[in-house]
């Protein structure tokens, strides 16, 4: 398997196993504990997922010496939260406080980042040739 | 180091960076070749002003197999393990020749060759 696919394919493993418990804690939180106990959630959901992508990006980084897969890894977040997001609430597990729009709201808070993020991916992809630093490609 | 070496090693130092790539792709257009072969070639051409190490060489072939510069095919060696010969892709020869063409054929001009050789 391509170097690249490998690195992404334990990213999404990783990811859709911290979704998953993301939205398990969640619910169970919003059901029982106060607004601390859901703050806590998702800090926690967020420093882990960030720690995942930051040790994916740089294990590839380091194998590599490519750093085009950044990006990648912001989108997998993206699709994972709002994929499980939204079958949770098709499976019936959501807590009875938890309303459709709450992942609305996040889908609408979550996507201009997203954008600013694929903006900001592919003014650096000038700077790449197939993924390699075009200032160190011939040095 | 006097001033005159001394701007001598500066000038040479900066002029130098930049050429390994050219004394590489000089080294695989001659035919494929193991690291070290291409180290003997770039220091006996170069009589001895380019001197790299396996990793320098190593490190700058990588780069160039993931922009498909150059490729390379196992050997099987007289003893040990098979040995990696590197070669120049279509991709590799077109660069290089366009890049003589435009860099290094200039120098031939007359006028620049009378300019080099004046003492």
């Amino acid at each position: 398997m391509h170097v690249r696919n490998r690195f992404l394919l334990m990213f999404v493993t990783g990811c859709l196993i911290l979704t998953l418990a993301f939205r398990l804690t969640l619910s169970h939180a919003i059901d029982t504990g106060g607004v601390f106990g859901i703050a806590a959630t998702a800090v926690g959901y967020f420093g882990l997922l960030f720690t995942l992508g930051w040790f994916t990006g740089s294990g590839y980084y380091r194998k590599t010496r490519r750093a085009d897969i950044t990006f990648s890894i912001h989108f997998i977040s993206y699709l994972s939260f709002f994929a499980i997001s939204l079958l949770w609430f098709i499976w019936g597990n959501r807590s009875d406080h938890e309303k459709l729009w709450h992942v609305y709201l996040a889908l609408g808070i979550w996507s201009p980042v997203l954008l600013y993020s694929y903006v900001l991916h592919q003014r650096h992809k000038q700077d790449y040739i197939d993924g390699i630093d075009k200032s160190t490609l011939f040095e | 180091m006097g001033k005159y070496q001394e701007l001598l090693v500066t000038w040479e130092e900066t002029y130098k960076k930049g050429q390994l790539t050219l004394w590489i792709f000089l080294s695989l257009r001659e035919g494929q070749k193991h690291v070290n072969e291409m180290r003997e070639f770039i220091k006996e051409l170069s009589q001895g002003t380019i001197v790299c190490d396996e990793q320098s060489l190593y490190r700058a072939l990588r780069k160039f197999y993931d922009v498909s510069l150059v490729d390379f095919s196992f050997v099987k060696g007289n003893r040990g393990p098979d040995k990696k010969y590197y070669f120049l892709t279509d991709l590799g020869k077109r660069l290089l020749a366009e890049f003589i063409e435009r860099n290094i054929l200039l120098f031939f001009n007359e006028r620049l060759i009378k300019l080099i050789n004046i003492k």
